[in-house]
């Protein structure tokens, strides 16, 4: 089923899921399909592209943390699989 | 554009007109409480502090009580004291002096025993709810409103709708002559490019640098000791849950709160831009009742609070409106919540819509329409912060 996505900057490499998903839904940016191989909540992150481990993830254009893993496009984004080296 | 307040006598402008009944140390609380149940009108502000204290920490208290004391939502305060505090309530009746509003003491072991404060106490206290129960709202215009912004129980609708909308009024009031504040320090870490760009001049960019690094240099070494990493969040669960993953994504989404005009200055803790207008950063942790009291210690006679999870908290005597950016959220808590900014994320309606609607219920609060929180009694936020 596809699922409504925004994408808050063109520099951004997740996207923010406006409905929650299940593991075979679909987003669409910029023509792109991306297909979700998880059931992810409303309001989390979803990788717009394959991202390296230990590169920066991009939300409203700015750095927001760094992968801890190699992340899947499609693949949720949260803290499980992004740092953040600020505060600590 | 107008709204209808009160005018106090050292000219300042309150949106609600309560007595307060405010403790000068932690000993007279219950003593406070009971004034404040017997007269109608009356708020009483329980605290934790005001001894056993030194230096900057006894500081931060003494100054935080006396702005309470001089806000323009209170009439007249009754200063109730123990009597052998270390912040005296001869002190404390001296500061608020300044705003020419009536202020008086009751001091415990002077009267005898709690039982003959207390009935001191209501007797003062119901004189002026007499006397201030026939002043009238007056037109004033909006330069005269110091609104401030801040976030609680964030997610990821927060930084999307809710706080851009937030934003979007916050630009109204400024452009036509009003204060906004914000705050939340320890939630800033990663947006202070971002701020220090829209400081007015070098020195406030870098004082909102050095504020922000001060904070996260405190944060770093309270979380460093290996036995407290567990501890080490720093943000909350709700965060995560609701799609937050890290400071900073929690920053880049809270600042839009304040808007995007030019920011005027960094003020302390509790501390006033007296006769200034704009948006000012306060240096305040971002514990959703130290930062809201902190701002209203700075003047704000409104507080803009938006909320993801959802929260019910309210101040005493300064109306709290909470506005979420989740339909989920305000659907499960409509009695909590006054503006759902939901539309937003549905793109039923835009940030400058949504903006307008706050804009307009922040002005029918100001001239007395009762938020959630006030109908429904709630006082959580007066936490005063220590160090």
């Amino acid at each position: 089923m596809y699922k409504k996505i925004v994408v808050l900057n063109d520099k951004d490499n997740v996207g923010v899921l406006l409905e929650s998903a299940k593991a075979g839904d679909y987003c669409i940016y910029k023509d792109n399909r991306i297909n979700l191989f998880e059931d992810i909540e409303f309001g989390h992150k979803i990788a717009l592209n394959d991202i390296l481990v230990d590169e920066s993830v991009y939300k409203y254009g700015e750095e927001i943390g760094f992968t801890l893993e190699d992340v899947k496009k499609g693949q949720w984004i949260h803290n499980h699989n992004m740092g953040c080296r600020r505060g600590k | 554009m107008k709204f209808k307040g009160y005018e106090r006598p050292d000219g300042q402008v309150g949106v609600r007109n309560y007595i307060g009944i405010i403790p000068s140390v932690f000993c007279a609380n219950r003593v406070a409480q009971l004034i404040a149940e017997q007269v109608d009108n009356a708020v009483y502000l329980r605290h934790p502090v005001g001894c056993s204290q030194v230096g900057a920490d006894l500081e931060i208290t003494a100054r935080t009580l006396i702005s309470m004391g001089n806000h323009p939502n209170l009439a007249a305060v009754l200063v109730v004291g123990l009597g052998c505090e270390r912040f005296t309530p001869d002190e404390f009746v001296k500061g608020v002096k300044k705003s020419k509003k009536p202020v008086e003491k009751v001091v415990i072991q002077e009267e005898g025993d709690s039982l003959k404060a207390i009935e001191k106490g209501v007797k003062i206290a119901m004189k002026w709810a007499e006397e201030f129960s026939t002043q009238e709202r007056e037109l004033f215009d909006i330069s005269e409103l110091t609104v401030a912004t801040k976030c609680g129980g964030t997610d990821a609708n927060s930084g999307i709708a809710a706080n851009p909308a937030v934003g979007a009024m916050s630009n109204k009031i400024v452009d036509l002559g009003g204060k906004i504040l914000f705050s939340e320090v320890t939630e800033l870490l990663g947006a202070e490019h971002i701020l220090a760009n829209r400081a007015v001049n070098e020195e406030v960019a870098h004082q909102i640098c050095s504020t922000i690094e001060n904070m996260e240099k405190k944060l770093r070494i309270a979380g460093r000791a290996e036995q407290y990493k567990h501890r080490g969040a720093l943000i909350s669960t709700g965060n995560f849950d609701g799609g937050v993953s890290s400071v900073v994504e929690k920053a880049l989404g809270g600042i839009y709160k304040s808007g995007s005009r030019t920011i005027q200055g960094v003020l302390g803790y509790a501390e006033r831009a007296e006769g200034c207008r704009g948006v000012f950063m306060m240096d305040s942790p971002g514990h959703d009742g130290e930062v809201v009291t902190g701002m209203v210690g700075g003047g704000a006679q409104i507080v803009v609070f938006t909320t993801g999870r959802g929260t019910p908290t309210g101040f005493p005597f300064v109306p709290v409106v909470k506005v979420t950016g989740n339909s989920f959220t305000y659907e499960k808590m409509k009695e909590n919540i006054d503006v759902n900014a939901g539309a937003i994320i549905s793109e039923e309606a835009t940030i400058e819509e949504k903006g307008k609607a706050i804009f307009d219920f922040v002005l029918e609060v100001a001239s007395g329409k009762k938020t959630k929180s006030e109908i429904l009694k709630h006082d959580e936020l007066f936490c005063i912060t220590r160090l």
